[in-house]
């Protein structure tokens, strides 16, 4: 079963069934260690304090599962392109065929981690229709992986003449990697706004907490630290001759915490983003766009351009002060179908890096705001969760002041002030960003409070519609609008729009499918 | 149709199967068992329980679970029945449906991937079967529910003859 060697009659004989690259004997089991490394160390740490051998031997163990595992998809893996067809075969007991036309393949995606790039060999992602998921080839030799790339998203339509030989080793290596017209590139001034992402650092945060709760038992704190909590006292001196020195010690940890943060940011913002370009390509059909990036582990995504069905630009709190904001489009057939054009990079750059892909000047295009009713319903709510707050915030002041004899009316007060604040800003905020437009080919929408999120989708990509109201939003004649789609998240929500707008909106947008329901 | 005279989404044309609100009713009888197992639950624990600030919580309780079931055994399904409506054109699917929050969805049969039909052991006692769109995006699944069996046969059969010949690939 596992003699791949011996190759099974082709059906076309001159397209030679190629093998993954040899090294892909090494980096499987690598990546495989990688990910169980963190159970593997803890399991053996364990083991390893009750018994040293036997600690040994559960990491020997995990080691040669991982290895042999690996050299799985090096033994099974084969691929070959035809002039029409991708096609795919793995599996050691479950022998599968994927095949895929090439006219269907939507984007090439080329990873490397840091272990694939020692072996200069690369992740290989192709992305066919919607739902049929990704064909991974892990690995390819780089040379064989910008190959394919080329064969699937570039080659020209193939000559009958020509095409038994295309995925011959050496017949497509004519073209030297076309210069492309470069859309955009990696400016160092948008690293400023690294330390300002706010999603990033909680990422971290969370990733810090997991590393300590992974290893908190492991962890010599005492020894680490210095300090000793005996009852009452820390490292033998009572505590209350200790607690003025927080007044001290908090500010200061805060802003070696700030500094940490905003090298650290800076430092895994350039690792990431490292030499970023964005390319626009000549395709087998029309156009294609290229974004690669990355220092340690690198990563070129090619799409045709004609999927892309539109972009998202993202505006959030800390980096719209600042003036930045996020570009991702818009794809079908990607693992994340919202892909970053760019990291956060300047707004005036943002729209014209959007305004070259969409192909026009949607980004900023004016919008028609959705009218006074959803600001009267911001405000309602707002206010009703300054109560509910206030109201959650008086129990434990009242219980206190019953049972502790102690009355903090200030809790109660400073939770309705703080409530309130966030609340309408957030009211406010979300009324300035609901709007929609709609220009020559796309569909236009902003929505979010202190977020705001503007989607540009191509009116030919919206794929259906659903508006619905509530029993409140009858009353007052507003609508929450879905526009379905298959790129991106898959629908593009126009939240409490009057009806009447949302009807004459969807029917301008795609006339044929909404006007025959219109009254 | 033009953009600034006041616009709303018309009714589909079709209601929905007459013996969709029975349907609905036995549905909601069977569900109402488990309210009243809970029910019955909250008030043997509110007589057996020593009396306390939760006796009276456990009684409110147990009414709750009595009451829960009646507005989807009374008046809910025919409300509903008036509401739920659809329509099938050569050009798209629209559906409406709900009753406290009412749903319009509109589906362009040149986007429809697959259309199949569904009916459950209960549907069946009643003759009735849901009609199911769906388009490349998540988003986008539309069912027709409770259509007289014929008919529901019927539509998917036109459904997916329109949807055969239009040859885009949907996205």
């Amino acid at each position: 079963m596992s003699t791949p060697e011996v190759p099974e009659v082709p059906r076309i004989p001159d397209a030679d069934w190629q093998r993954l690259a040899g090294w892909t004997a090494i980096v499987s089991p690598l990546s495989t260690l990688r990910q169980a490394i963190i159970p593997a160390a803890v399991g053996a740490f364990g083991a390893g304090q009750a018994n040293v051998l036997i600690g040994l031997l559960v990491a020997l163990g995990i080691a040669a599962v991982a290895a042999l595992a690996g050299l799985v998809p090096w033994l099974t893996t084969t691929y070959r392109v035809t002039p029409t067809h991708l096609e795919v075969r793995k599996g050691l007991l479950n022998r599968t065929t994927l095949t895929a036309r090439l006219d269907r393949v939507r984007s090439v995606d080329l990873s490397s981690t840091l272990i694939h790039r020692a072996l200069g060999v690369t992740k290989v992602n192709v992305g066919t229709g919607v739902d049929e998921g990704q064909i991974t080839l892990d690995s390819l030799t780089k040379d064989a992986a910008a190959r394919l790339r080329r064969e699937l998203l570039h080659a020209a339509p193939s000559t009958p003449a020509a095409s038994g030989e295309t995925a011959a080793a050496t017949s497509v290596e004519e073209a030297p990697p076309a210069a492309g017209e470069v859309v955009a590139r990696l400016d160092w001034s948008w690293i400023k706004y690294a330390p300002l992402n706010l999603k990033n650092l909680a990422i971290a945060l969370g990733g810090l907490a997991a590393f300590f709760g992974a290893f908190s038992d492991v962890i010599p704190w005492e020894r680490l630290i210095g300090i000793r909590v005996d009852d009452g006292e820390i490292n033998g001196r009572p505590i209350d001759s200790l607690l003025h020195m927080l007044v001290l010690a908090i500010p200061l940890a805060l802003i070696a915490a700030a500094v940490v943060w905003a090298v650290g940011s800076c430092v895994g913002y350039a690792v990431r983003w490292w030499d970023l370009q964005v390319v626009r390509e000549q395709g087998r059909e029309g156009t294609t766009l290229r974004r690669s990036f990355g220092l340690t582990s690198t990563r070129a995504t090619t799409v045709e351009e004609a999927k892309v069905r539109g972009a998202t630009s993202t505006v959030g709190p800390l980096i719209g002060l600042a003036g930045g904001a996020d570009l991702n489009l818009l794809t079908t057939g990607l693992d994340d179908n919202s892909p970053a054009v760019l990291p956060t990079a300047p707004e005036s750059v943002v729209s014209a890096v959007g305004t070259d892909i969409l192909g026009e000047d949607a980004f900023s295009a004016a919008l028609t705001g959705h009218g006074p009713k959803p600001r009267r319903r911001y405000w309602f709510r707002a206010a009703v969760a300054t109560l509910v707050w206030t109201l959650v915030a008086l129990v434990p002041t009242v219980l206190i002041g019953v049972f502790g004899d102690a009355w903090l009316w200030w809790i109660p007060v400073v939770v309705m002030v703080v409530a309130l604040v966030i609340g309408l800003v957030g009211a406010e905020l979300r009324h300035r960003h609901l709007g929609h437009t709609l220009t020559d080919r796309y569909l236009v929408v902003r929505s979010g409070s202190y977020t705001a999120v503007r989607t540009a989708l191509q009116t030919d990509g919206v794929i259906g519609w659903r508006v619905r109201q509530t029993f409140f939003d009858r009353r007052i004649g507003l609508a929450q609008v879905i526009a379905m789609t298959a790129a991106g998240q898959e629908y593009v929500a126009i939240p409490d729009v009057p009806l009447e707008t949302a009807v004459a909106l969807a029917a301008a947008a795609t006339p044929r499918t909404v006007s025959g329901f219109v009254e | 149709m033009t953009a600034d005279a006041p616009q709303r989404l018309r009714e589909p044309a079709h209601q929905v199967s007459e013996r969709a609100p029975a349907y609905w009713r036995t549905a909601e009888a069977i569900g109402a068992v488990i309210w009243l197992v809970l029910a019955i639950g909250a008030a043997v624990a509110a007589l057996l329980v020593p009396d306390g600030f939760w006796t009276w919580i456990l009684w409110l309780a147990a009414l709750v679970f009595v009451l829960a079931p009646v507005p989807g055994l009374t008046f809910v399904p025919s409300i509903r029945f008036r509401i739920h409506r659809w329509e099938v054109t050569d050009i798209a699917v629209h559906v409406r449906h709900g009753w406290i929050t009412v749903v319009d969805e509109i589906v362009p049969l040149s986007r429809v991937q697959t259309v199949d039909s569904t009916q459950g052991p209960l549907m069946r006692q009643f003759g009735l079967r849901t009609v199911k769109v769906s388009t490349a995006s998540s988003a986008g699944i539309v069912e027709i529910a409770c259509l007289d069996e014929a008919l529901a046969l019927e539509v998917v059969a036109k459904l997916v003859a329109i949807t055969a010949a239009t040859p885009e690939d949907a996205t």
